[in-house]
């Protein structure tokens, strides 16, 4: 199947000017050269690889928000495996953003391919040919893993990006994920933007426990329950599975898909998700005790987490910044932070039981 | 041993601040509300702030909660790194408190005491963190007055600490007498004298620059570093008033003896055993018992311009002389530029000179420390081209962050022609978001326990006794060195420069 027997991928985008493949690199060349005003950034290189043809379009806005804060070359792929020959169009363009005092314009340089057909090595090949050299590849795989996904890309790359949260399987998923680190030889981190949109509501748990009266009360702990979003069960199980590792808490058992029970040495917890339409990912968790309560909220499209404890009648109330909502802020997030990726693994131990 | 907090264990990318209570002394003055606060606002804002943490502005000024908490929303929304938010203000200020008091007052000190633990009670922990944003001749006052209501003793478990901003003293024998009212008031390891050009990020980046690269360590010593100039130029005077204190000071004081020294130590120590706070401090101490002393005046004539600008012109428009500005007295011999050739006597540095310059209505804003190595061998490309060729790695701490590093290169065409070009690396578009503001760094270490960014004790004091010597050669020797002139606006007197020209050098053009 050739490009134009599929709808075709870049019709009505604004992907900046076609250039032929192997014209490229002189193509960059020029544009910079074109233009003494601005300043090309770079500190890695981002590429984004999905087979769903429709994805050019955000994924161009989204580097355009992305390169706000992270300088890179943005390599951007859409790839429609189909029988014969390969064809592959490719387009440069700039995003530029004032600097800090607004003197100059500091730009970062986005490449875009549009690829059907298929040959051995197509996708590594169109990739690797075209980073930065010695910058370090961030690469953001953007839907299940597929036959493209395979050990030429992934022993290359420094940084795998993926949103578990959009898998159908995610126990398939997190498998194939697994293997292929081990046959990477661990050389890629794991940066899950479904782990980073629980990073926000760990900072407050974090926070609330920092109280000593908190703190005191966690091994009394009788009951959980987190609230989340349609389609965010796996962030509510990632924060669960997160909650029970620090605390020292084990999966016991599940009385159906949403309810569990956890041992915190011999004694019983019980563990509720609830899945409410129109919530944020995650909206609300609630610890309670014997001795008091905290209860974490945060109402749809509010910047911050109200964190409120009531220990022993002394109420004590906090906000933790929650800046993550789009994919464009979470990749911004995650960027930002490293990843511990045998933690993460770790942690999908315990998400499998809430899975399974 | 207390508990530790679980939830923390993945998630600290640095030491995490403790909760407690601020308090700021002089809260009415320009830093509280132009530095502190937003800094505090914006640890909030990124979410490092401890939810239990309070502050209580102390000040001898009438102000209620509110009006003190509407000054600083006001100040806030003007100057605050992230923008200012109403919701996040509104939580954030309900932790800030008032404490009208003289600071000669000793039922100040009481009462505070008492609002102190009533924060306490609810939940503001027990810490405490006490910073002297006052003139100096009220540290005594205020550090006596904090011990006479028990406030330098912490509470079982829990820390009081002391952050002291500069100056520190206004010579050896001030700053030891300082040290003292210190030491019998708060530890050392709980006093931290701040001077807020080590919360820049390029200065904490010279060590990593220096011992995080495999490249420059192996260069960093006498066999191919030619010389060393650290700059820290200002294209302003004494506009708003700041000659009252400037005229006072001078430059040798407000600048070299606390920010250019580090600038020096972090330019010329060892590598530390560890990143412990004394490990680095221990090894910066180490450069200033190296400065090579002056014999006397005349060495110190021979090694130290001072000068005063004259009329001239900047920003494109005429300014006063020094001894025109306000606040300045017509006779002063006080020095608004200064440039010194220091000598550190050590293995690494022996031969090679730091050369220090400093002051004010100069041609532009910038601060920078530039390594100037070896010329090459006048070999090959380099023979009889006259041009300078030697290498420059350059540092440049304000404004425009960064490092650049200048070699040469071959000029495109049939002949072998050489150019001097500029490899550059930007903080703010390589990294893109804006590097926090040094007082959210320093604040945030004050509040952790990790004093790596504050001076010690005995940095303050060496950093003294090296400077001592050339004030009292300036204002105690029966033939002090001249006091020089420049135009404002210009870099500096001609002295200065011939003062590298005697060595064969001159001063790099920012």
């Amino acid at each position: 199947m050739s490009l134009s027997a599929s709808p075709d991928p870049a019709a009505g985008l604004d992907l900046g000017s076609p250039v032929p493949l192997a014209a490229i690199p002189r193509s960059l060349k020029q544009l910079w050269e074109s233009s003494a005003a601005v300043t090309r950034a770079s500190a890695m290189n981002f590429a984004i690889c999905s087979e769903d043809g429709a994805s050019l379009g955000p994924n161009t806005d989204l580097i355009r928000e992305v390169t706000r804060e992270h300088a890179c070359r943005a390599i951007l792929i859409a790839i429609t495996p189909a029988p014969g020959p390969p064809e592959v169009r490719a387009w440069i363009t700039a995003h530029c953003q004032l600097a800090a005092g607004g003197r100059k314009s500091v730009c970062s340089e986005q490449i875009t391919f549009a690829i059907s057909g298929s040959g051995p090595q197509l996708l590594p090949n169109t990739l690797f040919a075209h980073v930065d050299s010695d910058l370090p590849l961030t690469l953001w795989w953007q839907g299940p893993f597929s036959p493209l996904w395979e050990r030429h890309l992934f022993t290359e790359i420094d940084r795998l990006v993926i949103d578990s949260s959009a898998w159908q399987n995610p126990l398939a998923e997190f498998t194939t994920l697994e293997q292929s680190w081990h046959e990477a030889n661990r050389g890629f981190s794991v940066n899950d933007l479904s782990w980073t949109r629980v990073l926000p509501f760990r900072m407050a748990i974090a926070a609330c426990f920092d109280e000593p009266g908190a703190l005191a009360l966690l091994p009394a702990i009788s009951e959980i329950t987190i609230t989340h979003g349609t389609g965010h069960a796996l962030a509510a199980r990632m924060l669960a599975a997160w909650i029970a590792e620090k605390a020292g808490w084990s999966v016991t058992g599940g009385t159906n898909s949403s309810g569990f029970t956890l041992s915190n040495h011999g004694r019983t917890l019980s563990l509720t998700f609830k899945d409410c339409p129109g919530a944020c990912a995650i909206a609300r968790v609630h610890l309670s005790a014997p001795g008091g309560t905290i209860l974490l909220t945060r109402e749809p499209r509010s910047p911050f987490i109200e964190g409120r404890t009531d220990i022993a009648g002394q109420q004590t109330s906090s906000l933790t910044p929650c800046p993550c909502d789009s994919p464009a802020d979470l990749v911004k997030e995650r960027l930002r932070r490293g990843c511990n990726t045998r933690h993460y693994f770790a942690l999908l131990e315990i998400v499998r039981k809430f899975l399974a | 041993m207390e508990a530790t907090n679980p939830f923390r264990e993945d998630l600290a990318t640095r030491t995490r601040p403790e909760p407690c209570t601020v308090v700021i002394f002089g809260a009415s003055g320009d830093l509280t509300g132009r530095k502190l606060i937003p800094a505090l606002y914006n640890i909030a804002a990124d979410g490092e702030l401890p939810p239990t943490l309070k502050v209580v502005g102390f000040a001898r000024r009438e102000k209620s909660h509110e009006s003190f908490r509407e000054e600083l929303e006001a100040m806030n929304r003007k100057v605050s790194r992230s923008g200012h938010n109403d919701q996040l203000w509104a939580s954030f200020q309900q932790s800030i408190f008032y404490h009208r008091s003289e600071f000669e007052d000793a039922e100040g000190y009481q009462s505070l005491a008492r609002l102190l633990d009533s924060l306490d009670e609810a939940g503001a922990g027990g810490n405490r963190l006490f910073y002297l944003s006052v003139a100096p001749e009220y540290f005594p006052i205020v550090l006596r007055g904090l011990a006479a209501a028990g406030l330098n003793q912490p509470k079982p478990g829990k820390w009081a600490r002391a952050v002291i901003e500069k100056p520190f003293g206004t010579d050896l024998a001030t700053a030891d007498a300082l040290n003292k009212v210190v030491s019998e008031t708060f530890k050392e390891s709980d006093t931290y004298r701040i001077d807020h050009y080590l919360g820049k990020e390029t200065a904490q980046n010279l060590m990593v620059l220096r011992f995080g690269n495999a490249l420059f360590e192996p260069v960093w010593n006498n066999r191919h570093i030619d010389h060393v100039q650290i700059t820290c130029a200002e294209n302003l005077g004494m506009e708003g008033g700041r000659g009252g204190y400037y005229d006072k000071a001078g430059c040798l004081r407000d600048m070299v003896q606390n920010h250019l020294l580090q600038l020096v130590m972090l330019t010329a120590m060892e590598p530390p055993a560890d990143l412990t706070a004394d490990g680095i401090r221990d090894e910066k101490v180490k450069v200033l018992k190296s400065l090579r002393p002056f014999k006397d005046a005349a060495d110190v004539a021979r090694n130290v311009v001072r000068a005063q600008y004259t009329a001239g012109t900047s920003g494109g428009k005429s300014v006063p002389g020094y001894r025109e500005e306000d606040r300045i007295a017509p006779d002063s011999m006080t020095e608004a530029y200064a440039a010194i050739r220091i000598n550190i006597d050590n293995w690494r540095w022996e031969g090679v000179p730091f050369y220090l310059r400093v002051g004010k209505q100069l041609p532009k804003k910038a601060t920078e420390i530039s390594i100037h190595f070896r010329k090459p061998p006048h070999v090959l490309f380099n023979r009889g081209t006259g041009e300078d060729s030697a290498n420059v790695l350059v540092v440049r701490i304000q404004p425009d962050e960064g490092i650049s590093l200048r070699i040469q290169s071959k000029i495109p065409g049939p002949a072998v022609r050489m150019e001097r070009v500029k490899m550059d690396f930007q903080y703010s578009t390589s990294f893109g978001k804006a590097s926090p503001e040094a007082y959210e760094r320093l604040l945030l270490d004050a509040m952790s326990g990790d004093a790596t960014l504050f001076a010690r004790r005995d940095e303050v004091e060496w950093a003294w006794r090296y400077i001592d010597q050339i004030q009292e050669a300036w204002h105690q020797s029966p033939e002090p060195p001249p006091m020089c002139s420049y135009p404002a606006g210009t870099w500096g007197p001609a002295e200065a420069d011939a003062l590298l020209a005697a060595d064969g050098r001159e001063w790099r053009r920012l």
